[in-house]
This record gives structure tokens, C-alpha cells and sequence, in this order.
């Protein structure tokens, strides 16, 4: 994505004014609403000693350039500071413990606010000690909003995107047709490491499993879900469910604890690595039906004419060749949930980046 | 449970009448690199237009109704249909090398995606900037204002354009004909009019 013509070696103006006008507390809030740089419900005001609050949880110093983001490709990049991450915390009503990992979301230079007109979200899952450490939520509602930790960050990472891009504006910066009413905090949740029976995420993408990191994926439209897996037809089952999931995308399974155990006692699935390679053989289409599809055309059917694989050989099969849709390194699981019941899901959600949250501590 | 930590200032801040500095949120915005134009050629009798399919939905098929318009109108133009190398979302440099090679002007389309739009403005600015083709962008008519935002972000605002109809995908050859032979829904001058001017009159002209 080498064509926005702001990438690469521009220069940023210290344009944007450190302070706002003095005002009352209801007119900052009308103010800072009318302005779009709220998600629509009211904020913490970002005053100097909240901030300065804010600051105090990281050692990186306030002025630090953390990176650069952008609404989509070809978007103007804008630049943005520890003081500027550390304002849109507070606008999110976090804690300053939270401050690490809001700086490596922040870091990761993806946008939660994406103008995409399919209507994305990010989904962040937050492995490592730092969990604990800030009382995140792995377990019941984990994905839900009863955990501070959870929402909070969430939603830091949706306003710090909104408002270091450059806006996230309808019909401007911002044209999801639909919406989706993920973004309002990025589904952000901690992987359940203590009930999974397998390696955790962060361990997968080449982290130590003391390492606290953060992994941002990003997609989130198209979801299917299930109750467990029965005995005779549980693999048809799973393939159902891949169906479900569109053609540009690939499946991130979320899976409650017993769901996970049920992988391993129906399939033998004692790594994820074994149960990503079942869903990658089983994620079958017939060819001429895949590439009929319209996400398919637009964005696969030209990578495989430029000569990328695998899609350049799916391209050589039959109309009615069956072919395996779902790249197996694309494919990824996390467990989360708090074993009420085996109920799972998929959501279509490519994997983007791990970011260290030790890093900005 | 999390402990809430109380936020400093919390109750001085919640009194009505007490006027309180807060911190801008906005992060910092790029230098926009003003770019000039490409020069114009007076007439496009004789001279080839490539028309640049981007690749996303059915930009193809509106594409070939402006090669029918010009075949039905302007004859002594020719004109090549050719798709980017890849996705849209990537530069071509071959293709933009190609056209340079053997073309006098480019028309790019369709913009009618949240990234798309923006890309093919993107485009339609390298061959105009980067490798001195005339060019005119396609885009709908919902993408107005990201097509704005997008050439006043990379130096040349007023980057010609013409707009057709919301939705393109998957209309009929007649409707996508209505949309080139009829009007732009934002200025209402005709398309084709739009995209004729756009390659031979300079934006200063």
C-alpha cells in the first residue's frame, strides 16, 4: 500500500492547538460533541491534570511521536504524540494503569476508525500478565461491557482513531454504509489463558508468554456462532459456519474454554495449530462459486491475476473443483469466555499486528 | 472488579458556572505539497485515451459505455481499455509507464468505494503529477466529499473529476449508458462534457 500521497517522507505541521478555550464543563462537552471528536456519548473533559495524570502511568516522554495513522489507503496520513494519546485516555474514561496498552493500540498505527464502505471493526485481544495487572475480563462477558478495563480501552482505541487521523467524519473521513456498532469499543477483551488448553496468542506471533502485548485484528462483519460440537455431525457443522464467512476475510475462531476442550476430545486437536489446519481443509467452495463472488472479484480475483499464490492456482481450477478458500496462515484462535456454556463463535476478522505493551510501559 | 480511579479535578469540574481549560484531542496534520497540472493538449482528435479500469465492482462495464460515447461522438479519438495490475489499492507504475508511453490522456475509474474513491483520485493525480498525463477521475456521486478531502490533501484540489449515479454495481448497460451520456448529479453539466474539458482545458484556463 505504497500510493497514499502523504506516506512515506512527509512533514507534519504543529498546527493543532494544544488547548481549547476556557469554557464551562456543559459547553466543552456541546463543544467537543459538535465538533466530532466524541463517539456521541459524553466524555471525562481532558484537563491539563488528568492528562498530566495519564502521562504519569507511562515513561515515554509526552512529546514522543507514537506514530502516524490514517482513515484508509490513500488518506492522509496525520501524526500523533504520547500528550495526544494520553488526552483521548481520558476522553475515554481509563484508568492511567490502562495507559500501556491504549499506547501500544496506538502504536499499532491501525485505525479503529477505518472508512471502510463494508463497515469494519477492529476486534483487540490483550494477552500476557498485563491482564491481571489492570484487571481486565477473560471470563464471563469477557466481550461485553461489564469490565472497566475492557470498555475503557476499547474505547480509547476508537476515539485516539477518530481524532489522530484527522477525523471520522459521515460522508467525509468516515463512509461505512451500515455502520457497526462494534467500534463503539473495538471489541476488546483479554484471551483466557488460565482455562485455554492450548498456547496463547501473543505466544503464537513469536512473544514470550510473560510478555504483555496486545493484537489488534480487523474485519468483524460477518459473525456465525454454535452450541458445542455433536458427535456425528460436528465437522459439517464447522463447515456450515465457514460459509458464513465472507469472501475477503478468513476466520478467527473465538471459543469458550469447553468449546476448546471439545476440539480437542472430538478432533484430537491438542494444538491450535492442528485445529487451524482442519478448518483450513474443511473451509472448502467449489471455484466457479468463489470466484463469483463480488468481495472475491474486487479484491482476490486481481491478486491472483498479478501472479499471487495460492489464489494465482485456485485460479487454474475447474468450475466445480472444490478449493480451499481460507489460507491456513491467515487463520487464528483465541479462547474466551467463562464456561456458562460451549457456545462459540466465528468472526470473520484478519489478524494485522502484535504490539508490546511492555515496550510503552 | 476494576477500581475506579477518581479523576483529578472531578468536582471543581462539575461546577456549572467554573470555566475550565481542557486539552485538543486532534492530532497534526500533514504539509499539503501543492502540484501542478499536466499541460493540455488543445484537441483530442487523433490522440489515444487509455480508460483505467480500477478493478472494483463493475467499473469495467461503466467504462465501457465512455469508449461507446467516444466511438459514437468523437471517432477521431482513440481509445484502450486496460485494468490495473493489481487491486486498486496498490500504485502501478507499469501501467502508468505504459500509458505514458503510448498515450496522450487517461481517464480513471470508477471511485465509488470508501477506499476506492480516494484511491482512483489518488491515481488519477500520479499520472497527472508524477507522469505528466491529463487526466480525469470517474467517481459517483456519494464520494463528492472524500474526493474533495482527498485532492486538497494531496496538493491539487481541483483535480478534474465527473461524477455519475450511486450505484454502479451491477446495473444494466443501459442504465450505466443513462449515467455516462446523461448528467453529473453534482453539477449537473453533462459527463462527458465534464471529462472532454477536463483533459484539454487547464484548471487555470
Amino acid at each position: 500500500m505504497s500510493a497514499s500521497p502523504t506516506a512515506g517522507a512527509t512533514t507534519f505541521e504543529r498546527t493543532t492547538p494544544r488547548l481549547v478555550e476556557p469554557d464551562t464543563a456543559d459547553n466543552l462537552q456541546r463543544q467537543f460533541l459538535e465538533n466530532r471528536w466524541t463517539d456521541g456519548l459524553p466524555i471525562v473533559l481532558p484537563t491539563e491534570q488528568r492528562v498530566a495524570a495519564m502521562l504519569a502511568a507511562t515513561s515515554r516522554k509526552p512529546d514522543e511521536i507514537v506514530g502516524r495513522m490514517q482513515a484508509t489507503e490513500f488518506r492522509a496520513h496525520w501524526e500523533y504524540t504520547v500528550e495526544k494519546v494520553a488526552v483521548n485516555a481520558v476522553m475515554a474514561g481509563a484508568n492511567p494503569e490502562y495507559f500501556p496498552v491504549i499506547l501500544a493500540l496506538a502504536a499499532s498505527e491501525i485505525s479503529a476508525r477505518g472508512s471502510t464502505s463494508s463497515s469494519s471493526s477492529a476486534m483487540v485481544v490483550v494477552n500476557g500478565p498485563v491482564r491481571k495487572e489492570i484487571g481486565m475480563n477473560s471470563g464471563i462477558g469477557a466481550m461485553g461491557p461489564y469490565n472497566h478495563a475492557n470498555a475503557t480501552i476499547g474505547r480509547a482505541y476508537g476515539l485516539l482513531s477518530q481524532n489522530l487521523q484527522g477525523g471520522s467524519e459521515p460522508g467525509v473521513t468516515f463512509m461505512g454504509s451500515q455502520g457497526n456498532s462494534y467500534t463503539y469499543n473495538n471489541v476488546t477483551f483479554a484471551e483466557n489463558e488460565e482455562r485455554s488448553p492450548w498456547e496463547p496468542l501473543h505466544v503464537q506471533k513469536g512473544f514470550k508468554p510473560t510478555d504483555s502485548t496486545v493484537s489488534v485484528f480487523y474485519g468483524c462483519r460477518s459473525t456465525t456462532f454454535c452450541l458445542g460440537l455433536r458427535e456425528k455431525y460436528w465437522r459439517e457443522h464447522v463447515r456450515d459456519m465457514l460459509t458464513g464467512i465472507d469472501g475477503n476475510s478468513v476466520p478467527c475462531l473465538l471459543l469458550d474454554p469447553i468449546t476448546a476442550q471439545q476440539f480437542i476430545d472430538r478432533g484430537g486437536f491438542d494444538t491450535k495449530q492442528k485445529l487451524i489446519r482442519f478448518i483450513h481443509e474443511i473451509g472448502e467452495m467449489p471455484a466457479g462459486r468463489y470466484w463469483d463472488l463480488q468481495l472475491v472479484q474486487n479484491y482476490v480475483y486481481p491478486r491472483a491475476t498479478f501472479g499471487e499464490e495460492p489464489m494465482a492456482t485456485w485460479l487454474k481450477a475447474k468450475e466445480d473443483e472444490l478449493i480451499r478458500i481460507f489460507p491456513e496462515k491467515d487463520i487464528n484462535v483465541v479462547v474466551v469466555g467463562g464456561e456458562a456454556n460451549g457456545y462459540w463463535r466465528m468472526m470473520g476478522a484478519k489478524y494485522r499486528k502484535t504490539i508490546s505493551v511492555d515496550a510503552w510501559r | 472488579m476494576n477500581k475506579i480511579v477518581p479523576t483529578p479535578q472531578a468536582q471543581s469540574a462539575l461546577a456549572a458556572d467554573n470555566k475550565i481549560t481542557v486539552l485538543n484531542p486532534v492530532g497534526y496534520p500533514p504539509k499539503i505539497n501543492k502540484k501542478a497540472q499536466a499541460p493540455r493538449p488543445e484537441s483530442l482528435d487523433g490522440k489515444t485515451i487509455y480508460l483505467v479500469d480500477c478493478r472494483f465492482d463493475d467499473s469495467v462495464e461503466l467504462l465501457k459505455q465512455v469508449q461507446s460515447w467516444f466511438g459514437e461522438h468523437m471517432p477521431a479519438v482513440k481509445t484502450k481499455m486496460i485494468s490495473l495490475s493489481n487491486t486498486y489499492q496498490h500504485d502501478d507504475p507499469k501501467t502508468w509507464e505504459e500509458i505514458k508511453a503510448n498515450g496522450d490522456a487517461a481517464i480513471v475509474g470508477v471511485g465509488h468505494c470508501s477506499t476506492c474513491a480516494p484511491g482512483v483520485a489518488t491515481h488519477a493525480i500520479s499520472l497527472e503529477t508524477r507522469y505528466g498525463v491529463p487526466t480525469v477521475a470517474i467517481h459517483t456521486d456519494k464520494f463528492d466529499r472524500v474526493v474533495q478531502s482527498v485532492t486538497k490533501m494531496a496538493g491539487l484540489p481541483d483535480a478534474p473529476r465527473a461524477f455519475v449515479p450511486q450505484p454502479v454495481m451491477g446495473k444494466s448497460a443501459a442504465e450505466l449508458k443513462a449515467y455516462v451520456y446523461g448528467k453529473d448529479p453534482i453539477t449537473g453539466a453533462p459527463v462527458m462534457q465534464e471529462i472532454i474539458a477536463g483533459l484539454t482545458t487547464a484548471l487555470n484556463g
